[in-house]
């Protein structure tokens, strides 16, 4: 695996330095930036997988960088909050981060998830299934980036990150099976208990909303979601 | 605080009125009885019935108040007035007994019965005892069917000779009283209820501030005295929020200000050499953990993020998958019913989140239940560990409150956050004894049902 590249921007410059030697020692390499401007002359000039970033900065704030990063392959935005709040987490997600992390955070936490972030990273480009797009079949809406399906109803269901990964399979190819041996190894993420009980927790989720045959089973050939899906 | 000024009046005032306003109606009533209920028609006793009463001979009576006969051992009181001696002598003369041992009285009825019979007179024919030919009745006009006669028997004692007692007009009153009574009830019930509505709205309101610091101020309306506890109520209510806010607020701002130099020292201590940083690492990290339960919770009990009609279970379920993954022992019912409720995804999951891990902190697994009675959706965490004497099971809901933690040192602020969340949801959440461990129960109002989801949850309900 070649090496990736996670961009630090936080005012705080003895963290950043003290975060950067620490995930360069597992083998990422790491740039900082105090503030936006300097972030924007880095996304220039390198080619960034995943951004830690502060929500609280002086001058241009996270939120806001957040927002006017979103375009298609964009590095993956992890933001960090000192006021550790699900609140941020929410408002963080909303405008198109793609996780968060309560500060204080430890190194072992960080790592955990820049390395998830990266995971995702890579499936959704072998999937095509990206985070801030959403995917509508059978009056059902699938919202990857927040873990969730909005049921015909407009109940909200969440979802297991087995479920998300054997969703974002099922969803980028409709119409194609998948065997369990592909689902279970084509997911680097890793589908918890195997593919058959995350497929046959998920069908029973579906049907207590009323889509209990979207994921159907091909004799043979394994799973698949038949009927079309449209980006929203 | 608006101090509107109430319309109104004062509790007082409303309960003189009501209580004047029943005198005036019952005395009414009464009234109105009085002046439309029949005329009592007296019974009519010929002499010759008073005399064979005497001699205890059979002769046909009247149904109503017949003659009676009594022995009593001295004259009864009733003989001191309303002598009438011609009677009592045509009496004696009809018995053949000395006039000397006879006596006659006749009483007016009672006033009321007067009122009611009014515009009798003797000559009607419908006095009470009717005078032997050759006698005229004496005294005034009126009825005079309480009439009494005796005679003095030969051992000293008398024998009395009277009609029943009247018992007509008591039956009246009574069903009169259990009439106005059954009209009367549902009328006062509802004024009751009107005069104490507000009380009891603001006991309610009280009682949600109990439950929830961030509900609504108690309304201002309502009766004077109602006005004067609500603004007091809400002053205290004020202060307390003051005082709680000004204590979170300095938690928070140390929290705040100590955590980016602790981060700093946990990124060192990690590239130290392992010796020196398995010594120092976990004390680092207790302190980093410590700090963002307090901030977490500050923020959480902030918190009004928007409700969504959302799958109770499948929340449940994720934080269940997320335990598993991180090797916790967690188990959870596959068949456990699909559960909507109106909430706050992300604090319901920070109370979910909260139990499991008192459960597999206290206990070394967890099982996790999500059932559904009529009206609530509950989720019941079980531990196999050791349990809480009864008198701790409310006191751990305290704020910064621990009770005998084994594991590394916490803030105590875990159950505060997830009975907070679930007020704010109109739930609650409970310790009960288990089988082997402790029960966390978790209850909160169902969402409403809509449609052709509802037929769905019921079914999966079932």
């Amino acid at each position: 695996m070649d090496t990736r590249t996670v961009l630090i921007v936080d005012d705080d410059a003895a963290l950043s330095r003290d975060v950067a030697l620490y995930l360069e020692d597992y083998g990422l390499n790491v740039l900082t930036a105090p503030d936006g401007k300097a972030m924007d002359k880095i996304l220039a000039a390198h080619a960034v997988d995943v951004i830690v970033l502060d929500l609280s900065m002086p001058g241009e704030d996270g939120l806001s960088i957040c927002r006017r990063l979103i375009r298609p392959n964009r590095p993956y935005i992890l933001m960090a909050s000192v006021t550790g709040t699900e609140t941020d987490r929410i408002r963080g997600l909303d405008t198109g981060a793609d996780d968060y992390i309560a500060k204080p955070f430890g190194p072992r936490e960080l790592l955990a998830r820049v390395r998830a972030l990266i995971r995702l990273r890579d499936q959704s480009a072998a999937t095509g299934i990206r985070r801030g797009q959403r995917y509508a079949f059978m009056g059902f809406v699938y919202d990857p980036g927040k873990r969730q399906i909005i049921a015909p109803s407009g109940d909200t269901i969440l979802l297991t990150g087995g479920e998300v990964s054997l969703l974002n399979i099922l969803l980028a190819s409709p119409g194609v099976a998948h065997s369990r041996d592909d689902l279970n190894g084509a997911d680097p993420t890793g589908l918890g208990r195997g593919a058959d009980i995350t497929v046959s927790r998920l069908r029973k989720k579906l049907e207590a909303h009323g889509g209990g045959d979207i994921i159907k089973t091909e004799w043979g050939a394994g799973y698949m979601i038949d009927g079309a899906v449209s980006r929203q | 605080m608006s101090k509107k000024r109430d319309a109104s009046p004062s509790l007082s005032v409303q309960v003189l009125i009501l209580t004047l306003a029943a005198i005036v109606v019952a005395q009414s009533m009464t009234l109105i009885a009085i002046r439309f209920a029949p005329v009592l028609p007296p019974p009519h006793h010929r002499f010759e019935q008073v005399v064979a009463a005497f001699r205890g001979q059979a002769f046909a009576d009247t149904d109503r108040r017949p003659l009676t006969r009594r022995v009593a051992p001295r004259l009864p009181q009733t003989f001191r007035t309303g002598g009438q001696p011609e009677m009592a002598r045509a009496l004696a003369a009809a018995l053949g007994a000395r006039f000397a041992d006879v006596r006659v009285v006749r009483h007016g009825p009672p006033a009321m019965i007067v009122a009611t019979s009014g515009g009798t007179t003797p000559d009607s024919g419908r006095q009470g005892l009717l005078p032997p030919p050759g006698f005229s009745s004496s005294g005034p006009p009126g009825n005079y069917d309480e009439f009494a006669a005796a005679l003095r028997l030969s051992d000293g004692r008398w024998l009395v000779v009277q009609p029943a007692p009247e018992w007509e007009w008591l039956r009246r009153i009574a069903i009169w009283i259990a009439g106005s009574l059954l009209v009367m009830a549902p009328v006062a019930w509802w004024l009751a209820r009107r005069i104490t509505l507000p009380i009891r709205r603001f006991a309610e309101a009280a009682d949600a501030l109990g439950q929830n610091p961030k509900a609504p101020q108690v309304a201002l309306d309502g009766p004077a005295e109602i006005g004067a506890a609500a603004r007091a109520f809400n002053q205290m209510r004020t202060r307390i929020q003051t005082y709680v806010s000004d204590r979170m607020a300095m938690v928070g701002a140390i929290s705040h200000d100590v955590g980016s130099p602790l981060a700093r020292l946990c990124f060192r201590i990690e590239r130290l050499e392992p010796g020196v940083r398995a010594r120092l690492m976990p004390d680092a990290d207790q302190m980093r953990v410590m700090l963002k339960g307090v901030l977490s919770f500050l923020k959480d009990i902030e918190t009004d993020a928007p409700r969504i009609r959302l799958d109770l279970t499948s929340l449940v379920a994720c934080a269940v998958d997320d335990r598993l993954a991180a090797g916790d022992q967690v188990a959870m019912d596959d068949e456990a019913p699909s559960v909507i409720v109106d909430g706050d995804a992300v604090a319901l999951r920070t109370l979910v989140d909260n139990l499991l891990d008192n459960a597999i902190r206290f206990g070394s697994e967890a099982r996790v239940t999500v059932t559904a009675t009529p009206d609530q959706a509950v989720v019941s965490v079980t531990d196999d560990g050791p349990g809480l004497p009864d008198s701790e099971r409310e006191a751990v809901f305290q704020p910064f409150y621990r009770y005998a933690d084994p594991g590394p040192a916490r803030m105590g602020l875990g159950l505060t956050a997830a009975r907070t969340v679930a007020r704010a949801h109109g739930g609650d959440v409970r310790l009960k004894p288990g089988a082997r461990g402790l029960v966390a129960e978790v209850t909160l109002p169902l969402a409403p049902r809509q449609g052709g989801q509802a037929l769905s949850a019921r079914r999966s309900a079932r």
